[in-house]
């Protein structure tokens, strides 16, 4: 089972620990889907994540969906190897996830 | 077996897992206990690699069960050689069980030898008879071949196992490629590792059975393919057309020096190289 760690560290602040894949992907839902439900800002903070694949993706973009519009999903302090990866496919790009450095 | 009643042997694996998941620790928190990286705890549990026979005393502590039963689960030993050597152990220390790997653990020397100067010094003090120690010898010896013939196998360089096509098929291909690929840089084993994860999600997505891995390190080149079963030609699965699929076949035109995909009868066969540096076929 892929380790992936999830750490509420402010009320809109969570922070990812871990490899977020097909497997994490599952834990990644059933705990912040209830989050962004009540309609509120989402931070994740990228930093200690040490592997991203597509099913990762697609579970942040899966989020990012969830929220309806009402604020973006904000990806945090995101490595470099993470970055590259929305590079590849131009997650950047997509309205409803911002990259933000403020650390 | 003689009796009826023997137990089923548990192989170490499986043994590692259950134990880690009654006490409900990570495989990452398992490892910091066993003092070993996690990429090879993670071996362990899938029988994809062996502990060494420097890890075996820890590991049988950890597990709380004694050694012979865990080389009965590695297979080195048999059920009527472990039981012997249990009671043997126990009759020398009167009764108490951990003595015997007490006094083994004190002694200087590997495993085998540690093994060896305790079967002397009980022989010694009239702990256990000659055809005790005689027969622990013989089983000590076999045990030994048997590592051996194991290490004899290839083991870094190639990789080849049957996978469950379940989501957890992704993490654990790219253990055994990390470990398979040991020795390759850490950006194209990144990059690799990536990829790995990509051919095995979209297998998983496409099979409901079997997938096979085979991982093969070449001096300039680095393959990996994965084969998987459908339930029929007529059954071939196209994985759902969200966004992953495109995402996946981005990532892997992007990041592989070659790659490919498609339907050989009910088997649908991916697989993608990576040149390595240094290599003749990177720069031809």
């Amino acid at each position: 089972m892929t380790d992936l760690e999830i750490t509420q560290v402010s009320p809109e602040r969570y922070r990812l620990r871990g490899e977020l894949d097909m497997a994490s992907a599952v834990t990644f839902e059933d705990a912040l889907s209830p989050v962004v439900q009540g309609g509120t800002q989402l931070v994740l903070d990228l930093e200690d994540l040490t592997f991203i694949d597509s099913s990762g993706l697609r579970a942040l973009v899966q989020l990012s969906d969830q929220m309806n519009g009402s604020a973006p999903l904000v990806l945090s302090n995101v490595p470099h190897g993470v970055q590259r990866l929305l590079d590849i496919v131009g997650l950047n790009t997509l309205p409803g996830i911002e990259v933000r450095d403020d650390a | 077996m003689r009796d009826g009643a023997t137990a089923k042997v548990i192989p170490l694996g499986e043994r590692l897992r259950s134990h880690r998941e009654e006490r409900g620790l990570s495989q990452a928190q398992a490892a910091r206990e066993l003092d070993v990286a996690r990429t090879a705890y993670r071996l362990w549990e899938l029988e994809a690699a062996k502990p060494s026979p420097d890890r075996w005393r820890l590991i049988a502590g950890w597990l709380g069960v004694s050694i012979s039963t865990m080389l009965l689960g590695e297979d080195l030993i048999d059920q009527e050689d472990a039981a012997a050597a249990d009671q043997i152990a126990k009759r020398a220390a009167n009764g108490s069980e951990e003595a015997w790997d007490e006094i083994a653990a004190a002694s200087p020397g590997d495993f085998f030898e540690q093994e060896r100067s305790t079967i002397a010094s009980q022989l010694r003090s009239g702990r256990i008879s000659a055809a005790e120690s005689g027969r622990l010898t013989a089983l000590l010896d076999r045990v030994i071949e048997g590592v051996e013939s194991r290490a004899a196998l290839p083991a870094a360089g190639a990789f080849r196992k049957e996978l469950a096509a379940d989501i957890n098929a992704p993490e654990i291909a790219r253990t055994a490629l990390v470990v398979t690929a040991a020795g390759v840089n850490d950006s194209i084993l990144d990059r690799a590792e990536l990829l790995t994860s990509e051919l095995v999600s979209d297998a998983v997505e496409r099979s409901d059975g079997s997938l096979w891995l085979a991982i093969t390190l070449h001096p300039d080149l680095l393959r990996v393919e994965v084969a998987a079963e459908s339930g029929g030609v007529d059954q071939q699965r196209r994985p759902p057309r969200d966004k992953r699929a495109g995402w996946s076949m981005a990532i892997t035109s992007e990041l592989a020096s070659r790659w490919g995909a498609g339907w050989e009868s009910d088997l649908y066969v991916s697989w993608f190289e990576i040149d390595l540096p240094g290599g003749a076929s990177g720069w031809a």
